[in-house]
């Protein structure tokens, strides 16, 4: 059986790799930004079903501060969504399968700062389900 | 008085159909898909004849019912059981089934176990005969599986020594098994 912290652990197994650390100047991390003032990316899940399919709505967040102008760095923001969603969107592996719920929205944070949304649909088949 | 209560599946197994209410050794069926198991028992319908100025019934007629029928649905297709369910050539080299055209009625005895919901409690219903009938429910998408829907038409069974027909045993153990003696308070 799959937990919450199960379901972050496993999205950030799909996106933790070199191409995307290179594409950002801060972290990937699970639940909370490593920084305030680096390009991040943070993965959480509030919560998992326990069915015979499992099912979890991740999130996917990109930050990134704004331009010395005061503009949100869309370009940077763009970049690396669409990165992303390319190493989240149907991918199916022994445990679980992933894929894209939505293409994502641009939220404007509480400090002025802008981040990248991507909600996720998570599965996992539990092989001894009991609840029967 | 001792009460008891029936719901919830532990686990269901299957082996080959005894008509004389022997079996000896069960297989599990794997991965049970919630809601799907549901024992009908059909009740014949009945019929009465008064006279022409009575109002009691002058004879009842009884129209006996089709057979009780069990149903489930299972979510793995496991080479083995699809083997007992339809009729299969089967690959192990290459996992490949090759499915005949001929339907197959499988002949099973089943056996389900509940889950202790009430007082450690359990049942345990043996299902001796069964004409099996299996086809797929579900359509093939990423947000379900394809189902092997079982119908099963329960037969009868006669044990050695009985002078009549039986079609399943239900009985109560505890938890861990153990037999329960209702003669004991």
């Amino acid at each position: 059986m799959k937990d919450a912290f199960d379901v972050t652990a496993d999205v950030i197994s799909l996106i933790n790799i070199p191409a995307i650390k290179a594409m950002i100047t801060g972290s990937i991390t699970a639940d909370d930004r490593g920084s305030t003032n680096l390009i991040d990316i943070v993965v959480n899940c509030f919560g998992i079903t326990n069915g015979q399919k499992q099912k979890a709505s991740p999130n996917v967040n990109i930050y990134a501060p704004n331009l010395s102008s005061g503009k949100k760095d869309a370009i940077k923001l763009r970049a690396v969504a669409k990165a992303l969603i390319l190493l989240l969107d149907s991918q199916y592996k022994n445990t679980f399968y992933v894929t894209v719920e939505d293409a994502g929205s641009l939220i404007q944070d509480a400090d002025g700062n802008w981040f990248y949304n991507i909600p996720l649909n998570y599965n996992s088949i539990q092989t001894n389900f009991k609840n029967i | 008085m001792p009460d008891f209560v029936v719901g919830g599946i532990e686990k269901i197994e299957y082996a080959a159909a005894s008509v004389v209410g022997v079996v000896t050794t069960w297989k599990p069926m794997p991965n049970i898909a919630v809601g799907t198991v549901l024992m009908t028992k059909n009740i014949g319908a009945k019929s009465s004849i008064k006279k022409e100025d009575g109002n009691t019934n002058y004879i009842n007629l009884f129209q006996p019912a089709d057979g009780d029928t069990l149903t489930i649905g299972l979510l793995e297709q496991n080479p083995l059981l699809v083997q007992e369910l339809f009729s299969v050539e089967y690959t192990p080299a290459t996992t490949m089934m090759e499915y005949y055209a001929e339907e197959k009625i499988a002949r099973l005895a089943i056996r389900i176990t509940t889950v202790p919901m009430k007082d450690g409690k359990k049942a345990i219903i043996t299902i001796y005969n069964n004409d099996v009938q299996t086809g797929y429910a579900n359509n093939l998408t990423a947000d379900a599986v394809e189902q092997l829907a079982i119908t099963a038409n329960i037969g009868t069974y006669r044990k050695a020594g009985d002078t009549k027909d039986k079609v399943y045993t239900k009985q109560f153990v505890l938890a861990d098994g153990t037999v329960i003696n209702s003669t004991v308070v």
